[in-house]
């Protein structure tokens, strides 16, 4: 005669080991779903911010870089707007307004800079409507290194990150007056 | 019995195969969520920095062609009977170079280049005028324009390409706007003050216009270096006293800005400590410490390199250090594996975050390894 052997499990032993297995996984998930959800805002924060640095960065470079002569600050200056003749002659300004921001948690409020710029056309005398270059700056210096050179020391934020940048643009139509009798 | 003893060993399989589905069900929304957070920081960083490569290829394929064109006289150069077009792939990326004479001025010719790296395009578009100079083995080529188009406006037409309308009439108002605007910047000379500079300009003032560059908590003040770093110094004094009749001054600007990244990418270095000043000032201050420059890859000493390029160099370390162990392990081991795993755990720990746990724990696994190594004395 076969020997019964008391091994395995029962049935009831089996559903309730699931049921608590499930809870356990249930409550890791939502544990997990929990720190990525606030990872993510902070990481979303800094994506973001990272974007909109590089964003601000390219457009400054592209603007800077292709004037002709810088007029303010001095060389050797520092300033918190810039003067520069652009690459078709015009005079262009970029200057800093305060704006207050209003972070995500819509409570706090954060003092910071909107940088504009304005354009004269030194022949007709037309003076170009004011436009919004970038947003949510917290510190912007430009720094006139050389007569080709102008530094900008850029600092800008999006809630609570924050992120640096120093950029040394060359202005490539330095030459442009040159033949210009 | 039989039946009973069956049945339990099949619930007990089910259980298993069961808690291991939902195992891997569960890892693989980890890993997803994971991926799905960064993708999109790649693929910006990517993206930004392909843009930055072209813009620098872009540059320096200008620099090696306008070198080419001082060498040669005006009447031997390269477009003289038809354009010139030429293809050129720097460092992966692919240039492509397009030169004629201009069709509304003398002795000067248009250079388009266009740059593609990865997903990013540039397109430069330069104007450059020959002149006459002092010295006579070298022409005198200097970019009279130069500006950035999108990449639809690279003419299509190689033989007879034709600058665009709208870049002859820039070119025609930047002529008529050079001549006349010296009289309105000498009365902003005397000024530093931005509503006045503003209202000089017939441009609306407004008070809230900031004037003073702003005080910040964080103890920072990133002013402006007493003088100018020495290599721009250099350039600075060139420039001045060989202004407009001496090549060396050409080459000394082409060298500064030929892509050279030590000057355009570095920030300055550090000033002497000293105290803020207003904008007219000379200022003294502590440099900043900034991260990216111009070009976009160079920046601060110590800085780590990009998130791909780590992850890379740090993937070639862990696949060199394991296959080395798992050799050791066996008794294969030869001297070659330990120098492989040796180098490229010193490449991953020259780009990785300094004193980052992925970085200590490379390099305590590869003491381990190669202390084991030459104890075993194989």
């Amino acid at each position: 005669m076969r020997k019964y052997t008391n091994c395995g499990f029962s049935t009831i032993e089996l559903i309730l080991s699931l049921m608590i297995f499930s809870l356990v996984v249930t409550g890791f998930y939502g544990v997990m779903q929990l720190s990525a959800a606030a990872g993510k805002s902070s990481l979303k924060d800094k994506v973001e911010l990272q974007k909109n640095t590089r964003r601000a960065q390219m457009k400054l470079i592209d603007e800077i870089s292709c004037a002709s002569e810088v007029v303010k600050p001095e060389i050797g200056s520092s300033a918190p707007f810039l003067v520069l003749v652009d690459k078709e002659g015009r005079i262009g300004v970029y200057y800093q307004k305060e704006h207050v921001y209003r972070l995500d948690d819509d409570k706090t409020e954060v003092r910071g800079y909107k940088l504009f710029s304005v354009t004269k056309n030194p022949t007709t005398g037309a003076v170009s409507q004011e436009k919004e270059i970038a947003g949510n700056i917290k510190r912007l210096i430009f720094t006139t290194m050389s007569e080709g050179s102008v530094t900008v020391n850029l600092k800008l934020f999006a809630n609570r990150e924050e992120t640096d940048l120093v950029t040394q643009v060359t202005l490539k139509n330095y030459y442009a007056g040159e033949f210009i009798h | 019995m039989k039946g009973a003893v069956g049945v339990n060993r099949s619930v007990n399989k089910g259980m298993a195969t069961y808690m291991v589905i939902v195992l891997i069900a569960f890892v693989a929304l980890s890993l997803s969520n994971v991926t799905i957070l960064n993708r999109g920081e790649m693929g910006q960083i990517v993206k930004s920095e392909a843009l930055i490569k072209a813009d620098l290829a872009a540059r320096a394929l200008y620099q090696k062609f306008s070198w080419r064109l001082k060498c040669l006289a005006f009447e031997d150069r390269p477009c003289k009977n038809s354009a010139y077009s030429e293809q050129f792939d720097f460092e992966g990326v692919k240039c492509e170079l397009l030169c004629y004479d201009s069709e509304d001025e003398a002795e000067s010719l248009d250079i388009w280049i266009l740059a593609k790296s990865d997903d990013a395009s540039r397109a430069i578009f330069y104007r450059v005028k020959y002149q006459q100079s002092l010295v006579n083995s070298y022409n005198k080529i200097t970019p009279s324009y130069s500006a950035f188009y999108n990449i639809d406006e690279f003419p299509s037409n190689k033989t007879s390409p034709k600058t665009p309308q709208k870049i002859l009439d820039a070119l025609k108002n930047m002529r008529e706007n050079l001549k006349n605007k010296s009289a309105i910047v000498k009365s902003l000379e005397n000024t530093n003050n931005i509503n006045q500079i503003l209202q000089a300009l017939n441009a609306p003032a407004d008070p809230a216009i900031l004037n003073q560059i702003p005080k910040t908590t964080d103890g920072q003040q990133r002013l402006v270096n007493v003088a100018p770093p020495n290599r721009q110094n250099a350039d600075l004094l060139t420039l001045n006293a060989l202004k407009k009749t001496d090549n060396s001054m050409l080459l000394a600007n082409a060298t500064s800005i030929a892509g050279n990244a030590e000057i355009v990418d570095a920030p300055p270095p550090e000033p002497p400590a000293g105290g803020a000043a207003g904008p007219n000032q000379p200022a003294l201050g502590q440099g900043g410490g900034g991260a990216v420059g111009q070009g976009g890859g160079g920046g601060a000493p110590n800085k780590p390199a990009p998130y791909g390029q780590r992850v890379a160099a740090w993937a070639r370390a862990g696949i060199a250090n394991l296959a080395f162990g798992v050799k050791r392990f066996f008794g294969t081991a030869t001297d070659e594996d330990r120098d492989r795993a040796n180098s490229a755990t010193s490449n991953y720990l020259a780009v990785s975050k300094p004193n980052s746990f992925s970085a200590m724990a490379a390099k305590k696994y590869n003491e381990i390894i190669n202390n084991n190594y030459s104890k075993s004395g194989k």
